[in-house]
């Protein structure tokens, strides 16, 4: 029997996770346990498991790995896949925001408030964002302000605002904190006008001068009251202020790709069996399509019951898939921003806290269509290193090469030298034929490439 | 619904007596605390106001007042 704390979980001293033999349990310490009865009996948990907003758990008889106050010991449902926050798009983190809330306003209701509001605490389950902290509730003790309001505004109120009214892409900054966005940082970016809206210029603009007026913290914060009507008032403003929030996503290079690449409807229809009969062939029970775009091949995947993520470095084609997800109500994918070139790193204390996007796989099988030339001449990664990449990604690969000749690759070599000897179909098959086991390799009828399937060599 | 009101009022009322420690265990800033006591002066009120209304229409109509709240 082995059992190991998991990094991530040292902050709170209300509990931790740890796994032992491959399953995933909660560590309950006495200090939580009033907190805890008071979750479990005043009607909040069951409120929110029937609701989906909570990771079910069961209570379990095995002995804590730290038994010196303990009070209890909970095995959750687990989560496929971990994802973080700078991973998602701009809805992704938006429904996780208004979650957070929601939560927040059940539990008030019932006597309880969270004492945290990490994102971090959000996952994605089953197509849908749900708290994932069973120990984030505390007691609410009446006119007492929001512990967690300075957590909640930096984690989702400053970058959502940054990623709707100045970039995008600034919910990278959610990768460079480790607890979110600092307000100071987002109402510097934030454009003027922002300061006329008044969600932002209370929750963020006032908040940020309020938090620099007294960073010496001379001033005693304990006599601030804040009634329970001003608190709902508050997660009121919140909520539309954040619901308000709109981004389109448009008029990025991939965002339309598949009207406007060289497959016709009925190629793109023929490559799709060609993926599903190669797919059949595996015994993979999770995918992981990279450079997904919008979705369409993953959902070769997804509709055959694999939980598949599926990742994108485009923020408008990672929003368009999420939407599609929440539109048909689908549970077994999670799209997924993710620059290949430069993927999620581990992060915070000790390089632990947060995982790297490798160190979550191995999946059952990779997509990688349409992809590798980006990988190999955009980014100039030589094909042993690419082979080396995905071995570490999965057991099985399904893969496209993209010769030169291809109007795609001829696109990418027409503003550069072509410094790319040993980018052939020959130095691919010798390349991934070192890490894979090549299984079989389809021509795609109207092209030039071609499809193969590789399993992963012992 | 009724037990449901009794249940809640009983729990918030053995909360405060036994006033248990919350763990607190993140910094809420001093900053982030007092503004909050400032945002809340601004729309509590809007709450108190939006509630009293609700009341009045019910009144009115004679139907029971709306819980905006999505959890029922």
């Amino acid at each position: 029997m082995t059992n190991k704390a998991l990094p991530s979980s040292f902050r709170d001293p209300s509990g931790f996770l740890f796994r032992q033999d491959d399953r995933l349990f909660r560590q309950v310490n006495q200090v939580y346990a009033e907190d805890y009865r008071l979750l479990m009996e005043s009607g909040l948990y069951e409120k929110l498991i029937e609701k989906g907003l909570l990771i079910p758990h069961r209570e379990v008889d095995i002995q804590p790995p730290r038994p010196d106050g303990a009070f209890k010991v909970l095995e959750p449902e687990l989560i496929p896949f971990i994802s973080y926050p700078y991973e998602w798009s701009f809805s992704q983190l938006q429904d996780a925001a208004l979650t957070t809330l929601r939560i927040q306003k059940m539990a008030l209701k019932r006597g309880l408030t969270l004492k945290d509001a990490s994102a971090y605490n959000v996952q994605f389950h089953q197509g849908r964002p749900l708290l994932i902290d069973t120990l984030s509730f505390t007691a609410y003790r009446e006119d007492t302000p929001w512990v967690a309001y300075r957590q909640f505004c930096q984690h989702f109120l400053a970058p959502l605002a940054l990623m709707a009214h100045k970039d995008v892409r600034l919910g990278s900054l959610l990768r460079t904190g480790i607890d979110g966005v600092p307000l100071d940082l987002a109402s510097t970016l934030l454009p003027k006008r922002t300061r006329l809206n008044p969600g932002l210029l209370m929750h963020i603009h006032a908040h940020a001068a309020s938090q620099k007026k007294h960073q010496d913290r001379r001033k005693s914060a304990k006599d601030t009251k804040v009634s329970r009507n001003a608190m709902t008032g508050i997660l009121d403003s919140l909520h539309g202020c954040i619901r308000k929030l709109a981004w389109q996503p448009a008029g990025t290079e991939w965002g339309a790709y598949y009207s406007d690449t060289n497959y016709s409807d009925a190629a793109l229809s023929r490559k799709r069996e060609l993926v599903a009969a190669l797919l059949e062939k595996t015994d993979a029970e999770t995918a992981w399509d990279l450079g997904a775009n919008n979705g369409f091949f993953s959902r070769v995947a997804s509709d055959r019951g694999l939980f598949t993520v599926a990742s994108d470095i485009d923020p408008v084609a990672v929003e368009k898939n999420w939407r599609e997800v929440k539109e048909k109500g689908e549970q077994k994918i999670l799209p997924l921003l993710m620059d290949l070139t430069n993927p999620s790193p581990g992060l915070g204390w000790d390089h632990a806290e947060r995982t790297s996007f490798l160190a979550r796989g191995p999946a059952g099988v990779v997509f990688a269509l349409a992809l590798i030339h980006h990988l190999a001449i955009s980014n100039n990664v030589p094909l042993p290193l690419l082979a080396a990449f995905f071995s570490r990604a999965g057991r099985w690969l399904i893969i496209e090469f993209v010769p030169k000749g291809d109007s795609q690759v001829d696109r990418l070599l027409a503003t550069r030298e072509d410094v790319f000897p040993e980018y052939t179909q020959e130095g691919f098959e010798a390349a991934f034929g070192s890490k894979f086991e090549i299984v079989s390799a389809e021509e795609i009828e109207g092209s030039k490439r071609t499809l193969y399937l590789l399993r992963k060599r012992d | 619904m009724k037990t449901h009101l009794g249940l809640t009022t009983f729990f918030l009322f053995a909360i405060l007596l036994s006033a248990a420690p919350a763990l607190a265990y993140i910094d809420p800033g001093t900053g982030s605390f007092l503004v909050q006591g400032l945002i809340a002066a601004v729309v509590g009120t809007g709450v108190a106001i939006k509630m009293f209304w609700g009341r009045i229409k019910a009144a009115l109509t004679g139907s029971k007042p709306v819980d905006d709240d999505d959890d029922e």
